[in-house]
């Protein structure tokens, strides 16, 4: 698969432009400029997050970064973000960018098989893709963060999910969530029969031979180093505490 | 060295991965390490035939991509160890794997393996370019019908085109009373009309719906009749000269009468 030099990816915080760790970003400027002109539409007036990736910036390069979006395209910079920095434009403060040390919160991902191809972590509750559809056979679902799936999700189809996964619906095909380390993912489903579920770096499949059948929403959760499917109870399983 | 298998067909529906499971559980049955390859990579089947579905991790698009290596994409059979099946990706398309690939990979498979079966998609485009590419010989499946068998003709040309000798073939799901009235193929003159060497012939069974909808391969079933033409057409690959079973059935209630009472038809 090509690796793109350049990701455009709408959050509710705004638009993110992650930018490939590998690529130079002396060359970078002029094809994200390219990019913002032919669709000027799309960031009218956009808050914009700047994702660098693995790098550490100076102020030339901030100033060139702030150059495109904010003086050229009149879109409003949120902040540039880097795996272990970020950088707040503040035309008050000395040298007009504020950097902070950010927590590190990204974890490697530890199953090493799908690479996310992106470069920042979000927390879980951060942000969540809502689908209102079965997901059918072929069918790959892959999202940073929440996934909720108001339908069905087939054998054969697969959702990858960085944080929880929810489906309103029979989950029969492959769920893996927290895929990028996070154990405490879960997977909810009103019908929990899937193919194989796997939450950060654990993995367990559907027994061989009939199934039990159980009519009623389940959670499936890491407990002790493995895998533990139990029957959902809204106040016990509820998000947020 | 091993030796590496496609189970082609041309025409959809015939039976390619049914035969290819068969096949290589019959093989496995008589001591041999046999690894069987889904190559119908979005279309994947031969997990669900063989009961394993639940166990892939990775598939042939990994190995090719290396985003693991060859042995861990492997699933081991739940009921002989020699055996193994190596499955397709469902999320991708055939342009995923190259020709070029799936020779190498067959080159690695053979130092490991005595047999090879590769289960080619229909049709004879990306997906079967790659299923042929690393093969030494062919085994073309087809039915007692005429687009099945024209279809067939089709593939073995495109075999010898690439070089790809000696194909063999198997017909499947022949209606035994149909043939004894003479209202289905005749096995000799789809012989003629494709003239390959003729590997087995598989009568239509019932059991083949029940035991594929399970995941148990048919040619586990003592008695039935497919069973036993599979494992004839296993000994056959294994090199020993096995006659093809009597395929005449009885049509009417006094053809079966005579025979009972000793009168012959």
């Amino acid at each position: 698969m090509k690796e793109k030099n350049i990701v455009f990816k709408g959050t509710k915080e705004g638009i993110w432009i992650i930018v490939n760790e590998s690529y130079p970003l002396s060359q970078i400027y002029e094809e994200i400029d390219k990019a913002i002109g032919e669709a000027q539409y799309f960031f009218n007036g956009a808050q914009v997050i700047f994702d660098v990736g693995d790098r550490d910036l100076d102020k030339t390069e901030l100033d060139n970064i702030k150059e495109i979006i904010v003086e050229r395209y009149h879109l409003e910079l949120i902040r540039v973000e880097g795996r272990e920095w970020q950088w707040k434009y503040c035309p008050a403060s000395h040298d007009l960018w504020e950097k902070e040390s950010k927590n590190k919160l990204k974890k490697d991902n530890i199953t090493g098989k799908k690479d996310m191809n992106n470069n920042h972590y979000i927390q879980n509750g951060a942000n969540a893709l809502l689908i209102k559809r079965t997901i059918r056979s072929g069918q790959r679902v892959e999202f940073d963060g929440n996934v909720i799936i108001l339908g069905d999700v087939n054998p054969g189809s697969e959702i990858i999910a960085g944080g929880d996964i929810i489906v309103m619906g029979t989950l029969r095909g492959i769920a893996h969530a927290g895929a990028k380390g996070n154990d405490n993912a879960v997977v909810t489903a009103f019908y929990l029969k899937p193919m194989q579920l796997r939450i950060a770096q654990y993995i367990t499949r559907a027994p061989d031979g009939e199934m039990q059948q159980i009519v009623e929403p389940e959670i499936a959760r890491v407990k002790d180093g493995t895998i533990m499917i139990e029957k959902y109870i809204p106040n016990r399983d509820s998000y947020g505490s | 060295m091993g030796e590496v298998i496609v189970i082609t067909s041309g025409k959809g529906g015939v039976g390619k991965t049914t035969t290819t499971a068969n096949l290589g559980t019959g093989l496995a049955i008589n001591g041999k390490k046999v690894v069987l390859i889904d190559a119908d990579i979005g279309l994947r089947n031969l997990d669900l035939v063989m009961g394993l579905e639940n166990r892939i991790v990775y598939d042939l698009v990994d190995v090719v991509e290396e985003n693991c290596r060859l042995r861990q994409a492997l699933i081991k059979d739940k009921r002989f160890d020699n055996l193994y099946l190596l499955p397709a990706a469902q999320t991708r398309d055939k342009d995923a794997v190259s020709p070029d690939q799936m020779k190498k990979l067959c080159v690695e498979l053979k130092k490991d393996f005595d047999y090879i079966l590769i289960d080619c998609p229909a049709g004879i485009e990306q997906g079967f370019k790659n299923a042929i590419s690393g093969a030494d010989w062919a085994v073309i499946v087809t039915t007692p019908e005429v687009s099945a068998v024209r279809d067939a003709d089709r593939i073995i040309g495109l075999l010898e085109a690439a070089e790809i000798r000696n194909p063999k073939l198997v017909v499947n799901r022949i209606k035994l009373n149909l043939v004894a009235q003479k209202d289905m193929m005749n096995i000799n003159d789809m012989i003629d009309i494709l003239a390959i060497e003729l590997l087995g012939v598989v009568p239509d069974d019932e059991k083949i719906v029940i035991s594929t909808n399970r995941g148990e391969p048919a040619i586990l079933d003592e008695i039935s009749l497919s069973s036993k033409s599979y494992k004839n057409i296993v000994r056959r690959i294994l090199g020993e000269d096995v006659p093809l079973m009597p395929m005449e059935a009885e049509t009417t209630f006094f053809g079966k009468l005579k025979k009972l009472i000793g009168l012959g038809s």
